[in-house]
């Protein structure tokens, strides 16, 4: 038997036995010119090919399955064994590095020269706090001096005011002396027949001599 | 210039970008800044990020480079390493230049250590590789190899159709 056969025979007794299936390894990115469409169906001599199953007896069936079993258990524990290995042996080439380099401690020693120059931008920075909150108290007390100031002035105005109303309250026009006020607005006669010049002196009616008063 | 956008377009060009010194050690996964928009003593932070960030990330490309505005009341920088501790750097009222001199002391690698590794790095590519990215795109280029089969069909006996054909 050709070796060709003892694959195909081997693959067909994988394909009964794992439901797998394996593609050619030589050519995995197999590209087919031609298969025929499904429309056209299937041709009549191979319409009711039913495919042989493989009739394997029972005991030799037990027997090539605790083979492969067997196989598989100990190639998957030569894997893990290596893997294992390979990565006791990094560590161990990768410490001794570290430690020819002298890496670790040249970082310790950066890490100290970091620790120093946080102190010394903490005590900067109190400093600069300090004199900030200093300028600041000093604002809040003068803003609230200059509000007293503002408040004391104002209310002055409003005393000013309220005393110059008072005053002139004596003149007011009330329900008592509205009637008299009437009397003496009718009965005063007001001639506006009069002529300003620029210092302010009246001239009544067509005269040329000045007044400076308004009557 | 229409394809230079932005505010600083120098910053994108190559030859900015390839003068950065600070090549950060292998240790350091994250790179992070937190700084604030406003504030004299956040200057130096904010300088250093638009000016010297877009060098360090592509000096360090496989390190993460993020910043954090708005949340901190001093700036600070802080270096996130693979053993899973931080290295805290205060950068308060520090101008770019002084936390730039600084951070190449502390958290980037020396001159001596880049020059070592530069000249390993010429020592690795091995010219007698070949295949993608090599010299060489195949071994039947060498001659005293097996000649390509494209030009020089191989022997009977080196071909599978013809070993484990069934006729």
């Amino acid at each position: 038997m050709s070796l060709m056969r003892q694959g195909l025979v081997i693959e067909k007794l994988v394909v009964g036995l794992h439901r797998q299936r394996f593609a050619p390894a030589a050519a995995p990115n197999l590209v087919v010119r031609w298969r025929k469409p499904i429309s056209l169906g299937t041709a009549p001599s191979k319409l009711f090919r039913v495919p042989q199953r493989p009739q394997i007896p029972e005991d030799e069936l037990k027997e090539i399955r605790r083979l492969f079993k067997n196989y598989n258990t100990q190639m998957k524990s030569i894997r893990a064994w290596f893997a294992e290995e390979a990565k006791r042996q990094e560590a161990v080439t990768a410490a001794a590095v570290a430690g020819a380099t002298g890496e670790e401690a040249e970082f310790q020693r950066c890490l100290q020269i970091n620790e120093e120059w946080n102190k010394k931008v903490a005590a900067e920075r109190q400093v600069r706090l300090a004199a900030e909150k200093a300028k600041l108290t000093d604002k809040i007390l003068t803003d609230l001096e200059q509000d007293e100031l503002q408040k004391s002035k104002r209310i002055a105005e409003i005393q000013q005011m309220v005393e110059r109303e008072k005053d002139l309250s004596s003149h007011y026009i009330t329900e008592e002396n509205i009637d008299q006020a009437i009397e003496e607005a009718l009965s005063q006669e007001v001639n506006y027949n009069f002529a300003i010049d620029r210092e302010g002196n009246y001239y009544h009616g067509f005269s040329m001599t000045p007044t400076t008063s308004h009557s | 210039m229409p394809f230079m956008k932005g505010i600083a377009p120098i910053r994108r060009t190559v030859q900015y970008l390839q003068s950065g010194k600070l090549s950060l050690k292998d240790r350091v996964q994250v790179f992070s800044v937190h700084y604030n928009r406003l504030g004299e003593n956040h200057q130096g932070a904010r300088d250093f990020v638009f000016w010297n960030l877009p060098k360090v990330q592509y000096q360090n490309p496989q390190v993460q480079v993020v910043t954090f505005k708005e949340m901190t009341p001093t700036p600070f920088i802080r270096c996130y390493l693979d053993s899973g501790d931080d290295v805290l750097i205060d950068v308060d009222n520090k101008s770019k230049e002084e936390i730039e001199s600084h951070l190449k002391l502390v958290i980037c690698k020396s001159d001596e250590l880049l020059a070592k590794e530069a000249i390993a790095q010429e020592k690795k590519d091995n010219e007698a590789n070949f295949g993608y990215g090599c010299q060489r795109h195949c071994i039947c280029e060498m001659p005293g190899q097996v000649p390509c089969s494209a030009v020089c069909p191989l022997p009977n006996h080196m071909r599978g159709k013809l070993r484990f054909s069934t006729d």
